[in-house]
This record gives structure tokens, sequence and C-alpha cells, in this order.
């Protein structure tokens, strides 16, 4: 019974201890990465930070030729763009969840899950592509009819193209409904039956049902999945990129030509020459790198003190 | 009809009304990638790099082997790191680090992927002074990782600890017990996010932009510029020529084939090798 | 009368849930080759007790034993908890056989998840032999290569018991091993025991009285964690000792 650790037992504690190590390397790399991001931008910027300082975060002028830069119209753009699409996409998000949840029976549910997975993993690109020969001409036509209609040059002018916010307002909306479909849904199925039957049971209709006891419900959840359908939209670029006309002027209107922090980047990066314009570009990405990790502990935040009810 | 009722039927219609939205917006989408894309999809386009400029012909195999290279290669880089990560998270649930641990690949899922592409650029093609198919590769492995690292992980808690216990009592080390048992169990769960996470990045365009970079060349050596089908089709969308615009359509057609077929392995094949063999 | 040979002995086993005492000071002297029985009411302390010797107890986390554990002489916490585990077997009381293995493989799991690599001739030998010992031979022998799990429930268990005796281990613990089994595999596993003996000792917890009186020669009587009496079966239910022995043997406590 004395313990001789056999030749197969000494092969097992060194894949043991091999295993283990593999593990913690992987779990301290990612934790590391985070930090490595931060990092690099920070140091990569540096051209910018030197030259701008921190108000570089309200300078409302982006100019390459003279070489001064300001993420404001950016962040206005991102901001725009972002809760705008949030906007026009939330109501039609709801109802779809909620005909998901409560109207349609399983065979035709399970088609439109399906469709609306395919919708949500079709790439950015595609969007943008999508959005650049089809969405922007119509919605060009659109702005030139309602500049007209309201009698402004300026906004006909700006009309022609199509490309600016309202495009890309769209697009993004059409993009993060799928996301926030999915994840409203996903927490509606979560309503006991029991609530439900017993509202019905008191004789309230399906709607009372719905607004009364299962929109209430899922309030906390619906909410952290809006704030992280925000965070995806602040940080799409493809799409956005190919619509919204890489403005370097802060926009005035929403026919206007403009950039958001993503789109800017992708749209000037590989053009920028000089170390002060591709430091404040870098600082584009390090502020919109800040703004993803503060939404996502938003959102973590909210679901959690959800999960807590 | 009382107003209560008025407002049931109403609000039932808005809502179905939404659903029809939906629906008709990804119609439109799909059916204009369908029509426009295969206008252009013959055997040149699938075979043949582009072709010079002002030049007519040409196809999209350089892209075609791009996204197959860069996106196999980022798979095999985040697939290790991201389901020890699932791994050690799931074997050490409860502890404070882990915590962090699955903080931290949460947080890096919800980076922005131009964000992703820029440190690929910063951290690797300004270190190595040239664009390469292995830059990106790494960058979109920034990307892969965190999904496989949540995926491993739930798909492991899911194995019934009775399993794990009879392993323990025969005498095996936690090693053996995670591999040979939980792994084992859960491997058609794993394989399947995998695929998924794949068809993900093989969509990704931002993370190329400053890395891979693009070419018009078929490359197939990975440390130098390569091109990929996203990124072709974002090159040939903001070109002038309406040849190569056709081209982008067709292209984008093959991108969304591809993500298809990788989404239903993912979803059907993975379970019914996995069922044959045991 | 004879002293009995003794596998095991335990010396003031406590253990913990947290801050839960669950066992309070269990000694206990295990017979060789015999079948000892562990019954006692629900929460009693059996299962506690059974997985402290095979320290499975202590990898629920918050879970802690003390005491000491002499496995043929040597104590156990000198020892690697793998080697712990070697000689000692068990099995659960929910048949869990690995899914992703072939009935052939899990005979064969313990070797195969310690590393150990058989030749193909002796592993073939070893399942057929165990599976002869617990009488699945005859049953499965066409079934060899399907997996583990497309067995019946008490052909599982039997599958289990296999896997478990295939490492050759001194002592076999059996965890309420039939709670989940219909009344045919239950006799079918019972009447094993006494055949296992031959080769190995056997600790089986059960639920029921009337399982301890029909498999074991000894038994130990638990109740809230203490060991209240032990002894030769036939004596303690014929003549129990402690009160609180024979108002469980008469049905008081359920």
């Amino acid at each position: 019974m004395v313990a001789q650790p056999s030749r197969s037992d000494q092969r097992e504690l060194v894949r043991e201890r091999i295993f283990t190590a593999a593990g913690v390397t992987a779990a301290v790399a990612l934790v590391t990465t985070i930090v490595l991001f931060l990092l690099e931008l920070f140091i990569a910027s540096r051209a910018s930070r030197a030259a701008f300082g921190l108000p570089f975060l309200w300078r409302s002028e982006w100019n390459p030729v003279t070489e001064k830069f300001g993420a404001l119209p950016m962040i206005v753009g991102t901001l725009i763009t972002g809760f705008g699409a949030l906007l026009i996409s939330t109501p039609f998000a709801l109802g779809i969840a909620i005909f998901l949840a409560d109207y349609a029976d399983r065979k035709l549910a399970e088609p439109i899950k399906y469709l609306i997975g395919l919708l949500g993993g079709l790439p950015s690109v595609i969007f943008g592509l999508w959005g650049l020969f089809v969405l922007v001409p119509i919605v060009s036509k659109f702005e030139v009819w309602f500049g007209k209609l309201v009698g402004s040059e300026a906004l006909v002018a700006s009309g022609t193209t199509g490309v600016g916010l309202l495009a890309a307002i769209l697009l993004l909306a059409i993009m993060i409904l799928p996301f926030s479909a999915s994840l409203i849904l996903e927490s509606l199925l979560v309503v006991p039956t029991e609530l439900k039957e017993g509202a019905l049971a008191l004789g309230a209709t399906k709607w009372d049902t719905i607004q009364n006891v299962e929109l209430p419900y899922v309030q906390k959840s619906t909410v952290g999945a809006l704030v992280l359908s925000l965070g995806r939209a602040l940080g799409e670029t493809m799409a956005v990129t190919m619509v919204i006309g890489n403005g370097m002027k802060m926009p005035t209107t929403l026919f206007d030509p403009a950039n958001t922090l993503a789109s800017a980047i992708a749209n000037q990066f590989l053009e920028a020459t000089s170390p002060v314009y591709v430091g404040s570009l870098i600082q584009l990405a390090l502020i919109l790198f800040v703004i993803a990790i503060i939404i996502n502990i938003m959102a973590r935040v909210i679901l959690r003190r959800g999960v807590q009810q | 009809m009382t107003p209560r009722k008025l407002k049931n039927s109403v609000m039932g219609f808005l809502v179905a009304a939404s659903a029809a939205l939906l629906i008709a917006v990804l119609v439109v989408i799909v059916w204009h990638i369908f029509i426009s894309g295969v206008k252009y999809l013959n055997w040149n386009f699938f075979t043949k790099a582009p072709a010079p400029m002002g030049e007519s012909g040409g196809g999209v195999f350089n892209a075609i082997v791009g996204t197959f290279l860069i996106t196999l290669v980022a798979a095999a880089i985040g697939t290790p790191f991201g389901m020890f990560a699932g791994i050690y998270v799931a074997e050490h649930r409860g502890r404070r680090f882990a915590d962090v641990v699955r903080l931290c690949a949460d947080a890096l899922q919800g980076v922005p992927s131009i964000v992703i592409g820029i440190f690929g650029y910063t951290f690797l093609v300004v270190r190595f002074r040239s664009y390469s198919a292995l830059s990106a590769s790494v960058a979109l492995a920034f990307m892969f990782v965190p999904t496989t690292t949540r995926v491993t992980e739930e798909v492991l808690n899911l194995v019934p600890s009775g399993l794990k216990e009879a392993a323990y009592a025969l005498g095996a080390r936690q090693s053996s017990v995670v591999w040979n048992v939980s792994i084992k169990t859960a491997a058609a769960g794993i394989t399947s996010g995998l695929l998924t996470s794949m068809a993900r990045i093989a969509g990704e365009t931002a993370p190329l932009l400053f890395t891979a970079f693009g070419s018009r060349y078929v490359e197939w050596n990975m440390l130098r510029p390569m091109s990929a089908l996203p990124l072709q089709i974002f090159i040939y969308a903001g070109s002038p020529y309406p040849a190569l615009q056709q081209q982008a359509w067709s292209a984008a057609f093959v991108l969304v084939l591809l993500i298809l077929l990788l989404q239903y392995s993912a979803k059907h094949l993975i379970a019914r090798v996995l069922r044959v063999k045991a | 009368m004879e002293e009995p040979v003794i596998v095991l002995e335990t010396q003031k086993i406590n253990a913990w849930f947290g801050k839960d005492q669950i066992l309070f000071d269990v000694s206990a002297r295990i017979p060789k080759n015999r079948v000892t029985a562990i019954m006692g009411p629900s929460g009693c302390g059996k299962t506690t007790f059974v997985r402290t010797l095979n320290r499975l107890h202590q990898m629920t986390p918050g879970a802690r034993a003390t005491g000491t554990v002499l496995l043929e002489g040597t104590d156990t916490s000198t020892m690697d908890v793998v080697d712990v585990r070697k000689h000692i077997g068990m099995v659960f009381q929910r048949p869990n056989p690995f899914p992703t293995m072939t009935v052939y493989e899990n005979v064969l799991a313990g070797y195969v998840l310690t590393g150990q690599r058989l030749p193909r001739q002796k592993a073939d030998q070893i399942v057929e032999t165990t599976l002869r010992k617990v009488g699945l031979w005859s049953e499965v022998q066409s079934k060899l290569f399907k997996a583990g799990t497309s067995l019946s429930g008490g052909q599982q268990q039997r599958l289990c018991i296999a896997r478990a005796i295939a490492m050759e281990p001194a002592l076999v613990l059996f965890d309420e091993p039939t709670s989940a089994l219909d009344p045919k595999s239950t006799s079918v596993i019972e009447e094993l025991l006494s055949d296992l003996t031959t080769e190995y000792s056997i600790i089986f917890v059960t639920h029921g009285l009337q399982q301890a009186a029909r498999v074991s020669d000894y038994v130990a009587f638990f109740m809230l964690g203490e060991l209240v009496e032990f002894g030769e079966t036939k004596r303690v239910f014929v003549g129990p000792q402690d009160k609180r022995t024979e108002d469980y043997l008469s049905g008081k406590y359920g």
C-alpha cells in the first residue's frame, strides 16, 4: 500500500501540471489583453494627445489640411446615429418580441426566429453594400422631396447625395433590430405562465396581460437589452462607414454627411500621413474603446439588478 | 366593442405588423443580394484573381483564398486560448479571479471591431513593418476568443456532476476528468460554438482594413498582405467602376453562402457526426 | 468469537458542510471480504461518511473532514488522493456510465482516466473477466462496442460495478446503488454481492432495513451523524444493544 508513483502516474502528474498551466495562462492572457489594448492605444496616440490635450474631446474642428483635430463632430455623430437607431428600432423590436412570445404559434415562430438569426448574422459590410446602392438612393429621393417641401435650399443640397446621418440611422436601426428583438424575446419567454394565466383568468385581454404583467416583469432586462443594443450600434463600423458620407464638419441637419468615431477611422486611416493625423484617429479609437467599456459595465449593472429582483 | 377590446385588437395588429416589416426588410435585402449577385457568378469569378485595372473579367479567387486562410488561422490561434480560458472559468467557478476572467472576456467581446483593427495595426503591423494576413488573423483571434470562452464555459457547466464524480472516484486527476469526461461529453456543443464563431469572424471587415490590407494577387503567404471577401466587397463597393460594383454583389453572395454553410454545420452536422461515433 | 480481519478502520471522523457538522466522531472497523451495510434514517450522514473514505466529500466547496482513515493499515492522509481512489472503488446512486464511451471502454475507464495504457490482450481479458463477475458478459457480449448508455438501467449499474472492480480495489463503496432501479434489477445486484466478497470488501449504504438484512454480514447503524451501533447483522437485528437501534428496527423512524 505504500505509494510509489508509477511511470503512468508520473506522466499523469506532468499532464496535470501542463493542463493547469495552460488554463492559468489563457485566463491571465485574457485579463492582460484589456489592459494591453488600453496601453497600446494610449501610447500610439501620443502625437495627438501632446498637440491637443484633453480639449481634444470637445474641439469641434476636424481639418486634415490644417492639421487641427477635435473629436466632437465624431462624438456627436456617434451619439446621434446610435440613439437615433435605438429610438427607431426599439418599438419594432418590442413588437416582434411580443409577437413571437405571445401571438405566433410554434410553426410560425420557428421560421421567423431563424430569419431573425439570419438577418443578425449578415456581415456589416453587406449591410453597407445594400445601404449604399439601395437605401441611399431612396433616402436621397426622400431628402430632396422633403427639402423642397419645406422650401430649404440647404436641405435639398445636402440631400442630393443621400449619404449622411439619416441614411446611417436607418441602416443602423435595421442592423440592431434582430439583436434587440432576440434579447427582449429571451426575457419575455422567461415570464412564468402562471402569471399570465392568472391575469387572463381575471378577465384581462391578451394585450392587458402583456402591458400590465409581462412588460413590467421584463422591464429591467429590456433596459439592459437596449443598452447592449446601443453598444452594438455605437461600435458598428462598416455599414455606417459606407453610408455616412465621411463628413469632416460638425453636422447641422440629419441630411448632412457626417462621421462617427468608427467611420472616421475606417474612412481616413489609410490616407492619414502625419503623426498628428494618425494619432488623432487613434485617439478616436481610444475614446470609442472607453465608451464601449462603459456601456458594457452599465448593461451588466442593470442586468444584475434585474436578476436580483 | 369596448375600448379595451379595441386596444387589444389594434395592438395585436401592430405587433404582427412589426414582425411582417422585419420579414419584409430581410426578404428585400436577401433578394437583392441574390438577384444582383447571381448575375456575375461564373467560373472565372471563382477561380481568377482581379483583372488588371480597366480590363473586364477577373474574379475573387484571391479573396476566397484569403478568407479561408485568415479565418482558419484565426480560429487555430483563438481556439486553444478560448477553450482553456473557458475550462479555467468553469473549473474555478465561484472564485474571484474566475469572475474577473469572465468579465474581461465579456469586455473584450464588446470592443468595436475597428478598435481591434487599430490595435492589430499598432501592435503588429507597425512593429513588423508590414501588412500581413497573420496580423489580421491575430486581430480576428481577439474577437474569436471571448465567444469561445463563453461557449466552452456554458457547455462544460452542463456536464452532469455525477459523471465527473465517477471519474474522480476512479482516481482520475482534474486534467484527466476535464479532458476525458467533460470536454468529450461537451464536444458537440463546443464544436458548434467554434463554427458559429468562425462564421462571425469570416464576415468581419474592419479588423482587416489595416492589417491584411488587401491584395490584387492570389496570396498564400500569411506574412504578406492578403485579400479577403469582406475586404474585397468594401473596396469594390467604393470603386467608381460598375463592373467592380457588380463583383461586390457577387462576392457578397458568396460570403453569405459561406456563412450560411458554417452556421448549418454548426447546427446540424456536428450533432449528427458525434452521435454516429457513439 | 474470532475477530474478523479488518480492511479499513476509521478513527474519530468528523465532517462538516460549511458550519453544519454532519458526522460526529465516527470510529468503525470494516471487516475484510464481507458486506458491511450502513443504514439509518434520511439525513443521518451515511452518504457523507462513505464519501469521506475516498475523499469525495472534501471536494465540495466548503466541506471539511477530520479524523484518520486506515486502509489496510496505512493512513490514507499520507497517500496521494489518486492512490486512495485506486484502492477504494465507488458505485453511485444513479448509474453513471460515461456516455461518450462504449461498454468496453467503460469497463476500462479507470485505466484510461489514470493514464495507464494496457496492451490489447490484457484489456480484452480484463473486460471479459470483470463483466463475467457482475453477470453481464452474456448479456452484453454482442454490444461491447455500443455506447455505455445504450444498456438498460440495471445493466448500466452493473456496468458501473464492473468499472469499479476492474481496478482491483481492496474496498468498494456502494452508495444506495439500487434506489433508482426496478425490483428485478435490484435483486440481481443484491445477489451479486456475496460473489463479489470472495475478492473484494464491500460497504453498502442502504435506505431500507430489509435490504440491509438481506445483503449484509455486518451492519452499521447511523443516526444524526453518530455511529450508534455496529455488529454482525444477525446479532444486531435480533438483539440490538442501543435503544435507538431498537427503535429504528421497529419502524419508529421510518
